[in-house]
């Protein structure tokens, strides 16, 4: 099945599937609406148990609002759900710990996943939230892929990774935000320094 | 565009590096300080094996797989670079599941190999951990990385300690320190002659060790353990002594079931004697060796064979 042909339905732009199947309907927080087969929302944990604590009959589900996934937009929420369909009634995968780790990214998922690095990693972060095992497996491997062949100073530039330095420099500006006395201090004690004086209290 | 690795949830980030083939894990670590912390906590334990060479006038360090069989014919050869006071040669294999890089040193060697082993060590502290001090290094150098090793709790695997020689008391350190089930020793150091070993409670159970200069070795200490090497100066054993021991390797009231001692005394006529009551089957013999296949309690099939002095007990063959 194609990515453009997976079940996923989004209610703005398409008709409500007729099949008799148990479905959710779910929001994003740009207020795009989607419905989603009960397997397939067995992929998510967060999903499933949310959809387990509700109890929600097929008329709740046509009668009370849409879930809303309110850190979720309705692009990624797309891909997620797409996903979710076309993996439904697939076993979660176990870490069994080996490393490398062994993942292999079907066709359909690297289909779904040719998309930006900002959408990328929208998506890492849908996963991880929703608690989707294996989408979050092959968007890691997807991104895991990126480090092949690079010398240290290329990984840098592909994960915009800061030096000791960058991040010392970091540090000393979250302590500051904490403590914006601390910062007074410190110019006081250069200025002194500065001035040639040799105590500060 | 690039992609903002440390933005996302610390679980993707940990499945990320986990999803890198070794070479890239490598280089990720020495990136910064909190990449090599990444690396740290995101490696599960046992699942990559890192090697540490001490050389004397460098340090060699292998990253791979647990599993991970190296094939020379993989690896593709890169030319050294020397910078500053050394030379550092990488290789990694194709696929880059294997990582080799070997520095040489022109001064301040010690200090050097030091950094190296504290850099690299840390990140890869989950691995299992394989160390070997090679003929030209220092023992107190050497003991100093085995402390280092020991509190910091790194989990050991291999040890082969062959500096030139060592103190009766570094022996006995490395003996006790390294005495787990798991553990393979390798000690290939001159001894002094009047070392006596105080073993632990209940005796010594390394997986494996392994004694070049075995002038001290009272085997009585050593049957907890699963497989022994003991060659030059080994103390003679007498005939009794060897078939007792391997009627309770039959009787599976020792966990030893591999070794090899070298025995000066022995005699090709006393392997009948040495191999007595252990099986109905007739004993093998060559021009300069006998063998006999038996059966531990439990199934376990061994053989013993004597040949040019070398009395030899194999489970594996």
């Amino acid at each position: 099945m194609s990515v453009e042909n997976a079940p996923v339905v989004d209610v703005d732009e398409a008709a409500i599937p007729v099949e008799k199947k148990m479905y959710y309907r779910f929001e994003s927080n740009d207020k795009k609406e989607f419905r989603v087969s009960e397997l397939a929302i067995q992929q998510s944990e967060t999903l499933n148990r949310l959809v387990e604590a509700m109890g929600y009959t097929s008329e709740d589900v046509e009668n009370k609002p849409a879930i809303a996934i309110e850190n979720i937009d309705g692009k990624t929420l797309k891909l997620v759900f797409q996903w979710c369909e076309h993996h439904k009634g697939e076993a979660i995968p176990v870490d069994d710990g080996s490393v490398p780790k062994i993942v292999e990214i079907p066709e359909f998922d690297a289909k779904l996943m040719d998309i930006d690095n900002g959408l990328l990693f929208k998506l890492i972060w849908a996963a991880d939230y929703l608690n989707i095992v294996q989408l979050l497996n092959v968007s890691c491997k997807k991104v895991a892929n990126m480090a092949q062949g690079k010398t240290p100073a290329q990984l840098r530039r592909v994960y915009l990774l800061p030096s000791d330095e960058e991040d010392e420099a970091a540090k000393r500006a979250a302590q500051e935000a904490q403590d914006p006395r601390a910062r007074e201090v410190e110019e006081e004690f250069e200025e002194r320094k500065r001035q040639g004086g040799n105590s500060f209290f | 565009m690039p992609f903002p690795l440390r933005r996302i949830p610390l679980l993707a980030i940990k499945e990320i590096i986990k999803s890198m083939d070794t070479r890239a894990i490598f280089f990720f670590s020495l990136v910064s300080k909190k990449s090599a912390n990444f690396v740290m906590i995101s490696i599960p334990k046992y699942s990559l094996s890192a090697e540490f060479i001490f050389k004397e006038n460098g340090f060699l360090f292998e990253l791979m797989p647990k599993d991970y069989i190296k094939h020379e014919v993989d690896i593709i050869p890169v030319f050294p670079t020397t910078v500053g006071n050394h030379s550092l040669f990488t290789r990694f294999s194709f696929g880059g599941l294997y990582v080799n890089c070997e520095w040489t040193y022109f001064s301040e060697v010690e200090e050097s190999i030091r950094n190296l082993f504290y850099n690299y060590s840390r990140p890869f502290k989950n691995s299992k951990i394989n160390m070997k001090f090679e003929a030209g290094t220092k023992e107190e150098f050497a003991m100093e990385i085995m402390r280092f090793a020991w509190d910091n709790g790194f989990p050991l695997d291999n040890i082969g300690f062959r500096v030139k020689n060592a103190s009766p008391e570094s022996i006995q350190e490395l003996l006790n320190r390294c005495n787990e089930q798991h553990m393979s020793l390798h000690i290939g150091t001159q001894i002094p002659m009047g070392f006596k070993c105080t073993p632990p409670p209940g005796g010594y159970k390394f997986k494996s060790l392994s004694v070049n200069y075995a002038h001290w070795v009272n085997l009585d200490d050593f049957l907890q353990c699963r497989k022994v090497i003991f060659t030059t100066g080994f103390p003679d054993l007498t005939v009794e002594y060897l078939n007792d021991l391997l009627k309770k390797i039959v009787d599976v009231e020792c966990r030893l079931q591999s070794f090899l001692f070298q025995l000066k005394s022995i005699n090709p006529t006393d392997f009948t004697e040495i191999v007595e009551g252990l099986s109905e089957s007739e004993i093998e013999q060559g021009e300069d060796w006998q063998e006999l296949e038996f059966e531990r309690k439990d199934g376990l099939k061994l053989l013993i064979s004597l040949s040019n002095g070398y009395l030899d007990l194999e489970d594996d063959y």
